[in-house]
């Protein structure tokens, strides 16, 4: 247990700080043809009319504008901290704005984003990179967000326990069928058969429940976030909510330690990368 | 205390009072600090055990011009290019998706009414409920976005109908045990748009 803690853990953040940037820009660009009917209040009653967050509807083209050059700024590694801040601002505002287009993943991300504040991921894959070494506020920050992903499953294993659905074994089928074109997926004759949909259902709930303990255990970590990433991809493919599988997915790599992670970079790309700071 | 103790002793505290408020508190409480620290997550969870859909019926002097279901509508937007992804999910959410809000108040109404012999105040929600009145608002702005996309229709006035269907369990389909499926398959929420000047 305290090898999971204790662990270095310099190198993720900054892969995280790219890759988060680029499904955050991804996912701005994508809103491009749809701003005409989210942020026009004749198509859209859900846009707050008073306060300071109505302004920036009006002037959305230039609101979305400056978030893009945010983001590129982040995801290069120019302005530091300063940079992770106003991406945390920008996606609490972006939240407020379209709230009704929110998932789970945007509430985890602003958390996560509001920790990471504090993390130095400059210390590689930036453009202006960090002198100092790891400070002790940056460690803290980790542990937050590690902390964040614990509370999650334990709280969604703790809710599932309690909730009736979920003691019954429907509660999959039940999730599976909000979504569009289930009626006509592969998962529709699976989730049709009583043992398959009731030993998900408690597979699902056992997972979540095991999930911390196998992490911090060293020689479950590897099995316990394979197959958290396998359950983010299937649902990615199946529910099509791409950003919310790939928030979660990423948070997964904090809780890798340094020379995990370059056990799973090949070597070529860590001597170009992420070679040892001088 | 040195520094680094003091910010060790700050992050035990914090984490200590988000584990607790999230596992401890009452939701009231945890409304109170939802916006400022996570206070709990239900994914992966089935939000509702009903299926819904909104009927369209466009007229034009009383004449019928034409009617359609928005799930075929959405189902016909998503097979268009990837680009239009993001506006097909835009409209399911502002036209669709909150559907089950109204209906939570529909089935909350009733149950009061008839096993708490209260007045059913459904009607009355729609009209003052925050909450209500931009879903039922948006439902009436969605024809306009309709004969906004399609010019050649002609329409003086649009009628909204808004149903429920509860999901059947194919392993269970006589499963009742839940409200949802005491009150059934039906019209909950009918309203109209005039568009004569």
């Amino acid at each position: 247990m305290k090898e999971f803690w204790t662990a270095e853990r310099m190198i993720y953040p900054s892969v995280f700080r790219v890759l988060i940037g680029l499904v955050l820009l991804t996912d701005l660009i994508s809103f491009i043809p749809a701003t005409d009917l989210l942020f026009d209040p004749e198509f859209n009653a859900f846009l707050p009319q008073t306060g300071f967050i109505a302004p920036l509807a009006e002037h959305s083209t230039l609101f979305l504008s400056v978030y893009a050059l945010v983001l590129i700024l982040f995801i290069l590694g120019i302005g530091k901290n300063i940079s992770s801040f106003l991406v945390f601002v920008f996606h609490v505002l972006m939240m407020q704005l379209t709230l009704p287009l929110m998932t789970w993943g945007d509430t985890i991300l602003k958390f996560s984003l509001l920790y990471f504040i504090f993390v130095d991921s400059f210390q590689y894959l930036a453009l202006n990179r960090s002198k100092k070494s790891f400070s002790f506020i940056s460690q803290l920050a980790v542990w937050s967000i590690i902390l964040h992903v614990f509370l999650i499953y334990l709280n969604n294993a703790y809710f599932k326990i309690l909730d009736k659905d979920w003691q019954q074994g429907i509660a999959v089928f039940y999730s599976f069928s909000q979504y569009q074109g289930f009626q006509e997926s592969n998962w529709f004759s699976v989730l049709s058969n009583e043992f398959f949909a009731k030993s998900i259902n408690y597979f699902i709930i056992l997972q979540q429940l095991t999930f911390v303990p196998m992490v911090i255990w060293k020689k479950t970590r590897g099995i316990a976030i394979l197959l958290s990433v396998f359950i983010h991809f299937l649902m990615l493919f199946q529910f099509e909510l791409w950003k919310f599988e790939l928030i979660v997915v990423l948070l997964y790599g904090f809780l890798l330690n340094d020379k995990e992670i370059r056990n799973l970079i090949p070597e070529w790309i860590q001597q170009r990368l992420i070679s040892n700071r001088t | 205390m040195k520094p680094q103790r003091l910010l060790f002793t700050l992050f035990v505290l914090y984490w200590a009072g988000v584990y607790g408020v999230t596992f401890f508190a009452g939701n009231s409480f945890k409304s109170k600090f939802r916006d400022t620290i996570p206070t709990g997550y239900r994914m992966f969870a089935p939000v509702t055990n009903t299926n819904y859909d909104v009927y369209y019926e466009f007229y034009s002097g009383g004449e019928l011009k034409e009617k359609f279901f928005i799930s075929d509508y959405l189902k016909r937007q998503n097979e268009k290019s990837v680009v239009f992804k993001k506006s097909n999910f835009v409209k399911e959410r502002l036209y669709g998706g909150l559907i089950k809000t109204l209906d939570y108040h529909y089935q909350k109404s009733l149950y009061d009414e008839l096993y708490k012999q209260k007045e059913n105040d459904f009607e009355k929600q729609v009209l003052i409920n925050r909450e209500l009145i931009p879903i039922v608002e948006n439902l009436k702005q969605f024809p306009q976005l309709y004969l906004l996309e399609n010019p050649e229709i002609e329409a003086d006035s649009i009628s909204i109908s808004v149903l429920r269907k509860p999901m059947i369990l194919p392993f269970a389909p006589d499963y009742k045990d839940d409200f949802t499926y005491k009150i059934g398959e039906k019209t909950f929420f009918q309203t109209s748009l005039n568009l004569k000047p």
